[in-house]
């Protein structure tokens, strides 16, 4: 694209929405301006680019605004489909397969993860915990078979459905206290225990990632919405 | 065309979400087998290509299985040939997939809690709800467009497709009216658009047979909205 493209990300610190974003934004080596919202007292900025939820993250593009965070993934990779790595496949099928299990984490992973580190009765929390841990394994047997023995559900390299759930591994892994119990469990699902550490110990997770103890903190107050 | 794998549609009758994965079909001018299934008793041919959520549709395709209604439609519009179901544009992409999911994260869920949850600060709750994101819905739709896609029907129209018929079956079984044309007259306008084109009018269940299918449901549609999250019956 000729000229300057001006990015900029609307987002929250804690936010794991905005850290698949700025995962993205960073594989694909582009710069951004990042500015931190108050969702106490929401800037005119982020009403007027989201005013339909008033969330973050928004994406903003050369003025025009961009919402939901697995869509700004997908917008990511079309908009700037020249540069960088790209997060969906080729393949009409495996496109599908990434969408299907990127829907699947925001519905039957991250919805029961949030009830049961945010219930308020033993029976809340025990049935959240149940539906995110029986994700887990399901996240296992799907990485087994989309990886093929390779690194990342994308294959060789980081896809789409990497950074959907690579957005939450801190929120996943500093909320295990107030869970009770483990989301990435070596014993459990030993695959997916390595993509963590493997996903996390890349460049762009090192930068978007929260940091774990100023998290915890924030989740015990009863941090995200 | 000689050599491609052939094209077969899980679905039930009279389910809406089935029914975007047809008209998307259709709209792309893709011949399938429709295979109808008795959701009361899920055939194997379901349950194994949808281990994970065990609904309709699935779309089967040589070696693809595709679930989830709308990532169905993406899938068709990217493996088949045919006029687009989204724009080029990748922010207009980018939007319509988020309308798309609006509809089905904010409106649909409100709207069925509405007309099925007994009278109460809930239920009015809810259809205020309903009618708020509705009214965000109506101000998508232009006075130059015949379509939320513009001239054409897109993947906000088929996700709407709802709206279009199923809406009105479920006020005149539930007794409660949520969408009038004082209120959304453009959203009443692209319905009957919506239902007028010839492509949908060849997937779209008969009227009369909605009626007599959902009248039997009306107590399990209450029973269902008394839970805390309403799930519509597929």
């Amino acid at each position: 694209m000729a000229g300057e493209d001006e990015l900029k990300l609307l987002g929250t610190w804690a936010s794991p929405w905005a850290s698949r974003v700025k995962i993205a934004l960073h594989l694909k080596g582009l710069s951004y301006e990042y500015v931190e919202q108050d969702l106490d007292n929401k800037s005119e900025l982020l009403l007027s680019s989201n005013p339909v939820h008033k969330k973050v993250p928004v994406l903003i593009h050369n003025g025009k605004a961009i919402c939901e965070s697995l869509v700004i993934l997908e917008y990511i990779d079309e908009a700037f489909g020249a540069i960088g790595p790209s997060f969906l496949p080729a393949d009409p099928y495996e496109r599908t397969i990434a969408r299907f299990w990127a829907a699947y984490i925001d519905n039957k992973l991250a919805i029961p993860w949030a009830q049961a580190f945010k219930a308020n009765t033993e029976e809340e929390k025990a049935e959240g915990l149940k539906q995110t841990l029986a994700a887990a394994e399901m996240l296992e047997g799907v990485l087994k078979e989309c990886s093929k023995g390779k690194l990342f559900f994308g294959g060789d390299n980081v896809g789409y459905m990497d950074i959907a759930l690579g957005g939450l591994i801190t929120w996943l892994q500093e909320t295990e206290e107030l869970c009770g119990a483990k989301f990435f469990d070596t014993a459990k699902t030993p695959l997916l225990f390595e993509w963590m550490e493997r996903f996390s110990g890349l460049d762009a997770a090192k930068v978007s990632l929260q940091d774990g103890g100023r998290l915890v903190e924030f989740a015990k107050g009863g941090g995200l919405r | 065309m000689m050599g491609d794998p052939a094209v077969k549609l899980v679905g039930a009758f009279g389910s809406a979400f089935s029914h975007r994965v047809e008209v998307a079909l259709r709209l792309k001018g893709v011949a399938c087998e429709l295979v109808l299934e008795d959701l009361r008793n899920k055939s194997e041919l379901l349950l194994a290509h949808n281990p994970v959520h065990k609904k309709v549709p699935v779309l089967l395709h040589g070696k693809a299985a595709t679930c989830e209604s709308l990532v169905i439609v993406e899938y068709v519009d990217e493996a088949f040939a045919g006029p687009p179901l989204l724009p080029a544009d990748p922010h207009a992409r980018a939007a319509a997939r988020f309308w798309a999911h609006f509809i089905d994260e904010k409106c649909m869920k409100s709207l069925w809690a509405a007309l099925w949850m007994e009278a109460s600060e809930a239920q009015r709750t809810s259809m205020a709800e309903a009618k708020r994101s509705l009214a965000l819905l109506e101000q998508q739709l232009s006075e130059k467009s015949r379509f939320f896609g513009g001239d054409s029907i897109g993947l906000v129209d088929i996700a709407a497709s709802g709206l279009a018929l199923w809406l009105g079956v479920m006020e005149e079984i539930s007794g409660v009216t949520v969408v009038t044309d004082e209120e959304f007259p453009a959203l009443r306008r692209w319905a009957r658009r919506y239902v007028g084109n010839e492509d949908v009018k060849r997937c779209l269940p008969e009227r009369d047979r909605l009626v007599a299918m959902f009248s039997e449901c009306k107590e399990m549609f209450r029973a269902m909205a008394m839970g805390s999250d309403a799930e519509t019956v597929n």
